[in-house]
């Protein structure tokens, strides 16, 4: 009551309230002020390359005294929850985690982020990642951040239950042979596919990659510019009812819509399913989540490109990769891109090959990584035209889940993929307009 | 002033209250008077009360105690309401300040949604179970086991362990036990030679299993609300039952729960509060899956406001939310918590 009347108190609390919130964030690095201080916000538990990050970040502070490197973690969805808010703060970090896409485009138009264009272009140092990486993180020609490590999500299979099967993987070139494949597995008793449906996004690879395959780089373009009818163009369409195809054969294990990405993770590398479309971490993440905790070893594995569609403008090699990197904020110091020349540089990124967990986004790393499996795939980076980014980044937090929704929607046969592109298409339109 | 609730608490509390706000309500006539002077009369001049009032010992307590709660409760409570009202009006992703001012679209985005209706479809749902299966298990338990012999106590115990647990942790647990593969459940189903239903991944089961944890989680509490309630009763009444010849089924129905009418009533309302309030343990199980079959009220906020990162369109739910609450209160007030005459 007292707040409508008087608007002056109204201001006044404002003030007050925003002064208590400074003073409660102010009150934590204000023992550290005398330093420059690069707060780098991450979501990273593994302690092997936390370990690596450490050095790096050691070997910079002993050669620039008066710098200090902070890794702040916060966990996935809490990161997502809070960024905005503190990004927006003064205790906003130098440089955060990002997949690039429709959250970057947010960030990046609301004017929180860095053009570092010029800073990491300086000796040629931009020129030292994958283009597509650089790509990746790059608005109107400007540059905002630097990629750290790119994840191709392929077929992974058990080479034991598809010849119990009868189908040889390497075989498969078409969407039909893989088809036939599932099916023959259907006919074995050996589930053809797992897939974590509570999470959803395990599922939204399938009809993403059918659209890349049917639509290619050009056609996939046009969609997300809204040209042609944008997801409800014939192509799109084709590619949900491929999906819906596949799904009608019940190829996923049981109770897969309420499994997450862990337990089918599990499912599979306890060695109950043939197939799995899952990124390169299914091999650290996948099998921890086994019940012996060490999943399906190297010779029992084995993976495939997702198949082209006949007729398809897209080819097998064109990747569809989770890319992780950083943003640099806006208010960040310059030393913020100074050390990410040791860290993101060539040096640090070899170590971190070598200890196996991710494909660095570093050219010329992918040799030392030991894992044969993840350097084969590794190996076929360089080699692509193209590497998508997942859709439920690309389109933003809104659309992406509205795309996730009908991918776990249309597999639960909940929702037909007439509607369902007609959905996406709605949510995109409304997200274009903003 | 002070409403015939108020009776329930104690005396001095309520000449406090009331003298509080006759007083300040003085205050306008008070500056009316000063400006024509002070009036000379056997009564004390309003300044002069103005003053007494002031120096009285509650009064300075009062501005000792009031600024720090009413400071925190506008900055926490007040101040985000108001906010999020004034969120609800603009398209905003949470970035910069809220600039795309679109009028009553996100308003008419969520009451046209499906799935809004469906999440408060599940809190009827919730409710209703409350009311038919929870609080008459709850009550019949507690008629059972309110004595004070030992193993009524060890009842208790077992019975009110579920509210105890974290929701998250009895999400989890139910997740487990219902999970189609190694759950408890596919074990029974086992047993049988039957292959066990995927509970959690099946529309209208998801929604019946979700209503089971909620029942199992908080008739406990409920219980325990009823054994205080059975307990409060005075054994006289009951004696003077029995030696008028009443059996003890009839003074069990004519008698006790007559008497325990307000308990029940506290117990629904909860029951409401909580339904209204249902998240963690929806999240922790089915995370309003499949195909949002079984959000509520709040994870329906949750996975399309904030997940979303749509602040305008989360405090658009809020705020339908927050006007829901109002309603619900005002008429449950008014429908059952008004005392009955001789209270």
């Amino acid at each position: 009551m007292l707040l409508q009347r008087t608007p002056p108190a109204f201001n006044k609390l404002m003030n007050l309230k925003s002064l208590l919130i400074c003073a409660l964030l102010g009150a934590l690095p204000s023992f550290a002020r005398s330093e420059t201080v690069v707060k780098i916000l991450h979501l990273q538990t593994n302690p092997k390359i936390l370990s690596i990050w450490q050095d790096a970040a050691q070997t910079y502070e002993k050669a620039h005294p008066g710098v200090k490197i902070l890794f702040n973690y916060l966990e996935n969805e809490a990161f997502k929850a809070k960024l905005p808010t503190l990004l927006q703060s003064k205790d906003r970090p130098s440089a955060f985690q990002s997949w690039g896409g429709g959250v970057m485009y947010e960030q990046v138009g609301s004017g929180i982020c860095q053009d570092i264009t010029a800073a990491a272009g300086e000796g040629g140092f931009t020129d030292t990642f994958y283009p597509a990486t650089i790509q990746n993180f790059t608005v109107e020609g400007k540059l905002y951040g630097l990629p750290n490590d790119l994840a191709p999500i392929v077929f992974w299979y058990n080479k034991e239950l598809c010849q119990k099967a009868g189908v040889d993987p390497t075989k498969i070139q078409y969407w039909e042979d893989f088809v036939d494949a599932v099916k023959k597995c259907l006919a074995a008793g050996v589930t053809p596919l797992a897939a974590g449906g509570k999470d959803k996004w395990p599922l939204h690879f399938f009809p993403t990659f059918l659209m890349m395959r049917i639509l290619g780089k050009e056609g996939m373009q046009a969609v997300y510019d809204d040209k042609n009818g944008g997801f409800t163009s014939p192509d799109v369409l084709k590619a949900f009812q491929l999906y819906k195809e596949l799904a009608a054969l019940q190829p996923f294990q049981k109770g897969y819509l309420s499994n997450t990405y862990a337990e089918s993770a599990g499912t599979f590398h306890d060695g109950k399913a043939a197939f799995h479309l899952m990124g390169t971490w299914d091999l650290v993440d996948g099998r921890t989540n086994a019940a012996d905790k060490k999943g399906l070893p190297n010779e029992k594995l084995g993976w495939i490109f997702f198949p082209e569609v006949k007729g398809g403008k897209g080819k097998a090699n064109d990747l569809f990769a989770s890319l992780d990197g950083w943003l640099v904020a806006k208010q960040a110091p310059p030393e913020t891109v100074e050390f990410m020349k040791t860290w993101l540089g060539k040096e640090t990124q070899t170590k971190l090959a070598a200890a196996g967990v991710f494909i660095p986004a570093v050219k010329g790393t992918a040799e030392a990584i030991q894992d044969p499996l993840l350097k084969s795939v590794a190996q076929e980076v360089d080699k692509s035209q193209w590497i998508a980014i997942a859709m439920d980044q690309l389109l933003g937090p809104d659309t992406g889940r509205v795309f996730n929704d009908a991918s776990a929607d249309i597999a639960s046969g909940n929702t037909t993929p007439e509607k369902a592109v007609k959905t996406i298409e709605d949510s995109w339109k409304q997200n274009k307009a903003q | 002033m002070a409403s015939p609730l108020d009776s329930a608490s104690s005396g001095r509390d309520r000449s406090t209250t009331s003298s509080a706000t006759t007083r300040t309500e003085d205050l306008p006539g008070l500056a009316k008077a000063r400006q024509v002077g002070p009036s000379r009369g056997a009564k004390p001049t309003p300044q002069r009360r103005l003053q007494d009032f002031m120096r009285s010992s509650e009064v300075r307590t009062c501005f000792l105690f009031l600024p720090p709660a009413l400071l925190l409760f506008t900055l926490f409570v007040t101040w985000p309401v108001v906010e999020a009202a004034y969120y609800s009006f603009y398209n905003w992703n949470g970035y910069g300040a809220p600039s795309k001012w679109i009028g009553l679209d996100n308003f008419i985005r969520v009451w046209n949604d499906p799935i809004f209706y469906r999440s408060l479809f599940n809190n009827l749902l919730i409710i209703l179970v409350s009311a038919c299966i929870q609080v008459p298990l709850a009550l019949a338990l507690a008629l059972m086991i309110s004595d004070k012999s030992r193993s009524s106590v060890v009842f208790r115990a077992i019975f009110f362990l579920p509210y105890i647990l974290g929701e998250i942790v009895a999400g989890l647990i139910w997740r487990y036990m219902y999970d189609g593969n190694y759950g408890v459940v596919a074990v029974v189903y086992r047993w049988f030679g039957q292959e066990a239903p995927q509970v959690l991944a099946t529309q209208g089961w998801a929604t019946a299993a979700l209503l089971v944890v909620v029942v199992w989680k908080y008739f406990g509490f409920h219980m325990a609300l009823f054994v205080a309630g059975r307990q409060g009763i005075g054994d006289d009444v009951l004696e003077a039952a029995k030696i008028d010849g009443a059996s003890r089924w009839q003074s069990t129905w004519s008698i006790v729960l007559p008497l325990m009418r307000p308990v029940a009533v506290l117990s629904l309302f909860f029951s409401i509060l909580g339904s209204l309030q249902a998240f963690a343990i929806i999240i922790a199980l089915t995370d309003g899956g499949p195909s949002n079959s079984t959000n509520s009220a709040v994870s329906y906020l949750y996975n399309f406001g904030i997940k979303r990162m749509r602040v305008g369109f989360g405090s658009a739910i809020g705020v339908s939310l927050f006007v829901i609450c109002v309603l619900v209160m005002v008429f449950y007030k008014r429908l059952f918590m008004r005392p009955k005459e001789g209270r």
